[in-house]
């Protein structure tokens, strides 16, 4: 049996408070996690207000193995072993992010998260995730690329089509929240005071990301600005201001933000051999626990929602010495 | 000689639960995990099993940071 997702998931466990994920929606993931592979990053994204339970996870791509026939889009498959081939350079990396909440029965398709190779062609990563794409829908696509203002650049797009739309995602990265309204308004005017208004909860991230959905018929009403830090949250108190603004918007429940400080660290299988998943992992790598980053989803027709995206993963291949 | 040792010391806690739990109940102190390696007959130094990367330390800051980023993209472009 094969070191899977679900052996971290379980491992990192008792740092992750049940105040973020409940104990229902906990072996709901695992579910999902047992059906793909442990060699790798994954991340948890949590609702951060009172009352919202449902948590999604997240894989970043290392191997096939295990998990390309499990998916039953061809087109899925296919773009997996031309990325995996190196037939598609500009694409740096791919996560693939799967809602819990279409997962009854089995593992849904995913939503696709291919990052931009710094350097390439944004353009050629749009024709290879979206071959046929609708004449309306790209030149939307490229006049929102061509506004983005140096030294921001597209990061991210999303292929949404798992969760049945034909809507692409584009994730910026590096245009500062206080910056973001200003190049709404030239592309999406409707997004841009939805995001002037929660622009100052992000402000003075030093990663921000700003991401839109560009559909058949336009730009549509959702807005997520995203806010990281570099150093993690011993070493960075800018990470605590940022949760105590959310908290003190009523975007993220207290007791939330005091179990999200409470995750990040790491493991060796020295530090915790009773709970290791030795049999499939060796005793080799560490366990990391880290904070990604924070998102607030603002829309046009209801109010902003807060996000954080906790990672989790084996880090360190297996030594073919001794394992 | 330590080698083999090691291999054999890694692959008796592969296979026995009880003796993980021993590991455990040690903590973190690998030189007291050495020890008690040796006094269960495993006859090898930390020096030696450092050498051959048996046993992995936690990673430095520098690293952990580009964990992180790896989702949210390594460049800082702001601060």
């Amino acid at each position: 049996m094969s070191l899977t997702c679900a052996d971290w998931l379980s491992f990192v466990r008792p740092w992750l408070s049940e105040a973020l994920v409940g104990r229902r929606e906990f072996e709901n993931l695992r579910e999902v996690a047992r059906r793909l592979p442990g060699n790798g990053l994954a991340a948890l994204e949590i609702r951060l207000a009172s009352g919202m339970e449902a948590a999604d996870l997240s894989l970043k791509v290392a191997t096939l193995r295990g998990l390309i026939d499990t998916f039953s889009s061809s087109q899925l498959r296919q773009l997996l072993r031309l990325w995996s081939a190196g037939g598609l350079p500009s694409i740096a990396s791919i996560w693939l992010e799967f809602d819990l909440d279409r997962a009854a029965g089995g593992l849904p398709d995913p939503v696709v998260c291919a990052e931009v190779q710094r350097g390439a062609d944004p353009v050629q990563v749009l024709d290879s995730l979206f071959q046929t794409l609708d004449g309306f829908q790209r030149n939307q696509v490229l006049r929102c690329l061509g506004e983005i203002p140096p030294p921001a650049r597209l990061l991210y797009l999303f292929d949404l089509r798992a969760r049945g739309t034909e809507a692409i995602r584009l994730e910026i990265l590096g245009l500062a929240p206080e910056a973001a309204p200003a190049y709404l308004a030239r592309v999406a005017p409707h997004l841009a005071p939805v995001v002037a208004a929660v622009a100052p909860l992000v402000a003075g991230a030093q990663r921000p990301h700003l991401s839109f959905d560009i559909g058949p018929s336009g730009i549509g009403p959702r807005a997520g600005l995203e806010a990281s830090f570099v150093k993690w949250p011993h070493r960075e108190p800018r990470w605590r201001e940022l949760f105590d603004r959310l908290v003190e918007r009523g975007l993220c429940a207290p007791e939330k933000r005091d179990a999200v400080f409470a995750w990040p660290g790491q493991e060796t299988f020295w530090a915790a051999p009773a709970r290791w998943p030795i049999q499939r992992a060796g005793t080799r790598g560490v366990c990391v626990r880290a904070l990604s980053h924070v998102k607030v989803v603002a829309r046009v027709d209801r109010p902003p929602e807060a996000k954080v995206y906790l990672l989790f993963g084996w880090i360190g291949a297996p030594s073919p010495e001794l394992w | 000689m330590s080698r083999s040792e090691i291999e054999r010391f890694l692959s008796d806690l592969q296979k026995e639960a009880g003796l993980r739990q021993e590991l455990a109940d040690l903590g973190q102190d690998m030189e007291a995990c050495v020890r008690w390696a040796n006094a269960k007959g495993y006859a090898f130094s930390l020096d030696e099993a450092r050498e051959t990367g048996a046993f992995d330390s936690d990673l430095s800051e520098d690293d952990l940071e580009q964990v992180a980023g790896g989702w949210c993209g390594n460049e800082t472009t702001i601060g």
